[in-house]
Formats: structure tokens, C-alpha cells, sequence
């Protein structure tokens, strides 16, 4: 995944370099992936999550507008900031989600402890 | 080696800034600022990996800032790497929080393990005392039923013991009783004979001798003279003395004994005295005096209390005396002691 993402932005820079006018499809697909993930894990409910999918939504608005407009070399580079927000997003709501369930682990731990001495 | 890198990143970017106006774009500072701090994360150690790709795209910003200082390229790849900083941290810290979960569920698995051993030790505690508890239940309930059984045999002891004793009191009782009627008769019998005696007193002469109780009946009140048949003032007087021999003298032996005055012959008045005698007897059996325990006696004149010469004294001779309680019969009187003149000192008063 990793080495695709990085062979397609070497190619997309190969492309931006010798050709303009082609629709970054596969480029688009992948960002609207990355920024479903990140609200399949509830990326709108942590702030810091939140704000960057936020970003990632209106990077793919102005993409979108660039690729009506034609201009294909920039509307590809704000995909990969978009994608690049939606990853983020996504991690940041993991962090949170996660974060949540380990003070939850250790609350349990406590309110055990303080079963057992109490008893 | 690589914190070394980014400063001198930064210097040279600072005299970039100095020496041309094509500084490194606002997105590569943030990128490099990100990246540094990254790397000064705990993600360097818990995400190496997502520092190291981080990392690469840093280094395509730089590359892209090498080649054309404030490009669209530069910032671009910058943005993205800034995001991959991020990336990174947050991975750091979602490493960190999945090893304190896996630790607070390690330390939860221990802690529950700790209560179910306490909870096991309470239980087994309990379990002993318990089981101690019924032991000594189990004693005491032992001794009471054996103080129980224990109880039971002296309650049925105690209670045939008295049962025993109130047998022994009725039979004492009985006893008693009879001993009392017993007593009773007897204290009545001996009223009565002492009042017979005493009402005989009144008809006869009574002495207490050696030979027994002497009952002296006056010949003169009994007889006419020379005959030998009762007088009826005689049954009288016979009656009380038969009244007094049937109540005190059952069991002894009866003597009646006829005396004479000297007048007349000897033989005569032998004979005489012993029909005398006879019609005593005869009249005490007819009294119910019993017939075999009276033996009788003739005694004539041998046998004088008083002086024949005064009228007085003949009197006196003339008897018939009743001897209660000698020895059985004294010799019958000797067959023919008609001269002999027996005078034992003590008949002569």
C-alpha cells in the first residue's frame, strides 16, 4: 500500500511533468477511501480528528472544482493533501478511540483494586 | 545524527532566507517542526516505522526545496509530510495505549486471580470453621444425650426406689397398725381383766403367793353346812371369778382346792371338800371356764388358815381357794393324809 502510494506519487510527478489534461481517477478513489475510513471510525467526534477530516473534505472539494476547471496537475497534488488530512483524521480518531478504551482498562483495574480491599 | 540534521536543515534554511528571497516555504518549516518533534516522541521507539516513512517524506519535500525553492512541489510534499509527522505521533501514542491496556488487563487478570484466592481462603476459612462448629455441636449434642440417658436411668432409679419406699411405708403402715389394734386389744384385755379382778376383789380374797394367785371363796356364802351343792348367792360370786379366769388366765393352769373345819371325821370331810371342789369346777365350766385346764383338789381339814377352836376361825377353815398360774397340779392330794396333821407354817395365821 505504502509502496503503491509512493510509486503513484512518483508517477503522478512523472505525469505532472510531461502531461496535463488526465483525470487523476485513481488518485480521487483513494481519498474518498481514506476519507471514509476516517468517518467509519468516528473521526468527527475528536476534535483534532475532526479538524482534518474537515480539511480533507474541502481539499476534495477544490480537487473536484480544479478537475471541471481542467486543471488536473493541481487538482492531483490537492488529492494527496486530502488523502493525506483523511489518513490523519483517521489515526487521530484511532489515538482517541484508543486512548478512551485504555483509561478505561485501568479505571476497571482501579474500581478492582478497590473491590478487593474493600473486601 | 538525524536531530543534527534537521538543525543544520534549519540553518540552512535560515541562511537561504538570508542570502535569497526563495526561503523554505511556511509548509516545510511546519513539516520539519513536526517531523523533530516526532522524532522526539515516543512514536522513535513504539512506531519506528511511521517515523521512518515520515521521514521519506520529509526528505522528498527537502529533495523538492533542493530543486526549486517555494515550488507548488515543495509545498505539497511538505503539507504531506507535516501529516506524516502527525501520523507518526499519533502512532506513538496508540502503541503506548495498547501496551497499557495490555498491562491493565495483565494487572486485572492478576488482581481478579488475587481475589478468587482470598475469596478461596475465606471460603476454606469458613469451611473449617464450620466444619469445626459441627464438630462441637456434634460433642455437646453427644454429652446431652448421654447426660439424657444418664438422667433417664435415675429418673426410673429414683422412682423404683420410691416406689420401694412407698411399699415399705404401707407395710409399715400395716404393720403399725396391727402392732396398734394388737396393742389395743391387748391394753383392752388388760383393762378388762384388771377389771375383773378388781370386781372379784369385792366377792373373794385375792393374794398374790408363790404357788400363784390365790382366790379365796368364803365356805360359809358357798355351801350349807355338809353339803356340797351351791348356794345360789354362790353362783354369784362364782360368776365374777369365772368372769376373771376366762379374761386373764386362759393359758394357765386352774387349781380349785375344797378346805374343811376340823369338825367330823377325817374321811368325811376329805370327801366333802373334794365335792366341794368338783361343784366349783363344775359350775366355772358351765361359766365357760375351759374344763381341761381345772384340776381339783380335796384338801379336808389338813389344811387349816385359821384356830378350829373358835367359831371364828372354823370359818375361816371352811373354804374353797382357786390357785391361777402355778405350777400345773400340786400332788393330787395325798390319798390319805387323814392323821396326818400337816400344819406348813405359813397356813397357819
Amino acid at each position: 500500500m505504502r509502496f503503491v502510494k509512493a510509486t503513484c506519487g512518483v508517477a503522478a510527478l512523472a505525469i505532472v511533468g510531461c502531461a496535463s489534461a488526465s483525470v487523476p481517477s485513481q488518485q480521487m478513489s483513494q481519498s474518498q477511501a481514506a476519507i471514509r475510513a476516517a468517518e467509519e471510525l468516528g473521526a468527527e467526534n475528536h476534535p483534532r480528528a475532526a479538524l482534518h477530516l474537515k480539511m480533507a473534505k474541502d481539499q476534495m472539494r477544490t480537487a473536484r472544482a480544479l478537475i471541471e476547471s481542467g486543471e488536473g496537475q493541481q487538482a492531483r497534488a490537492t488529492l494527496m493533501r486530502a488523502e493525506a488530512d483523511a489518513e490523519l483524521a483517521l489515526m487521530l480518531a484511532r489515538e482517541a478511540r484508543i486512548r478512551a478504551e485504555a483509561r478505561e482498562a485501568m479505571n476497571k483495574v482501579r474500581e478492582l483494586q478497590q473491590r478487593a480491599e474493600s473486601e | 545524527m538525524v536531530k543534527r540534521g534537521s538543525i543544520l536543515g534549519a540553518v540552512a534554511g535560515a541562511l537561504l532566507v538570508a542570502c535569497a528571497s526563495a526561503g523554505p516555504s511556511e509548509e516545510l518549516v511546519d513539516a520539519r517542526r513536526a517531523y523533530d518533534e516526532a522524532n522526539r516522541s515516543k512514536a522513535a521507539e513504539l512506531a519506528p516505522d511511521d517515523v521512518l516513512e515520515a521521514r521519506q517524506a520529509l526528505e522528498r519535500a527537502e529533495a523538492a526545496h533542493a530543486e526549486d525553492s517555494g515550488s507548488d512541489q515543495e509545498r505539497n510534499l511538505a503539507y504531506i509530510a507535516h501529516r506524516k509527522a502527525l501520523q507518526a505521533i499519533a502512532q506513538g501514542e496508540i502503541r503506548e495505549a495498547q501496551q497499557e491496556i495490555a498491562q491493565a488487563e495483565k494487572k486485572y487478570q492478576e488482581v481478579q486471580a488475587a481475589i478468587a484466592r482470598d475469596a478461596r481462603r475465606d471460603l476454606d476459612r469458613a469451611r473449617a470453621e464450620l466444619a469445626e462448629t459441627n464438630r462441637q455441636l456434634a460433642t455437646v449434642r453427644s454429652e446431652l444425650e448421654e447426660r439424657g440417658e444418664t438422667l433417664d436411668e435415675r429418673t426410673q432409679s429414683l422412682r423404683d426406689r420410691e416406689q420401694e419406699l412407698a411399699e415399705r411405708k404401707r407395710q409399715l403402715e400395716q404393720m403399725t397398725g396391727a402392732l396398734a389394734s394388737e396393742r389395743e386389744a391387748r391394753e383392752r384385755a388388760e383393762a378388762a381383766a384388771a377389771a375383773a379382778l378388781e370386781s372379784l376383789r369385792e366377792v373373794a380374797k385375792v393374794k398374790e403367793e408363790q404357788r400363784g394367785v390365790v382366790i379365796t371363796l368364803s365356805g360359809g356364802v358357798l355351801f350349807e353346812t355338809a353339803k356340797s351343792e351351791l348356794l345360789p348367792i354362790a353362783r354369784q360370786k362364782l360368776k365374777a371369778v369365772a368372769d376373771a379366769l376366762k379374761l386373764q388366765t386362759e393359758d394357765k393352769t386352774i387349781v380349785v382346792e375344797g378346805h374343811t373345819d376340823s369338825r367330823g371325821s377325817d374321811q368325811m370331810n376329805m370327801q366333802l371338800s373334794r365335792d366341794r371342789a368338783e361343784s366349783v369346777r363344775e359350775y366355772l365350766v358351765s361359766q365357760g371356764v375351759d374344763a381341761s385346764r381345772i384340776q381339783v383338789v380335796g384338801r379336808g381339814e389338813t389344811m387349816p388358815i385359821a384356830d378350829n377352836a373358835t367359831a371364828e376361825g372354823r370359818a375361816n377353815n371352811r373354804r374353797v381357794e382357786i390357785i391361777v398360774g402355778g405350777r400345773g397340779a400340786p400332788e393330787e392330794a395325798p390319798p390319805s393324809p387323814e392323821e396326818a396333821p400337816p400344819q406348813p407354817p405359813e397356813e397357819s395365821p
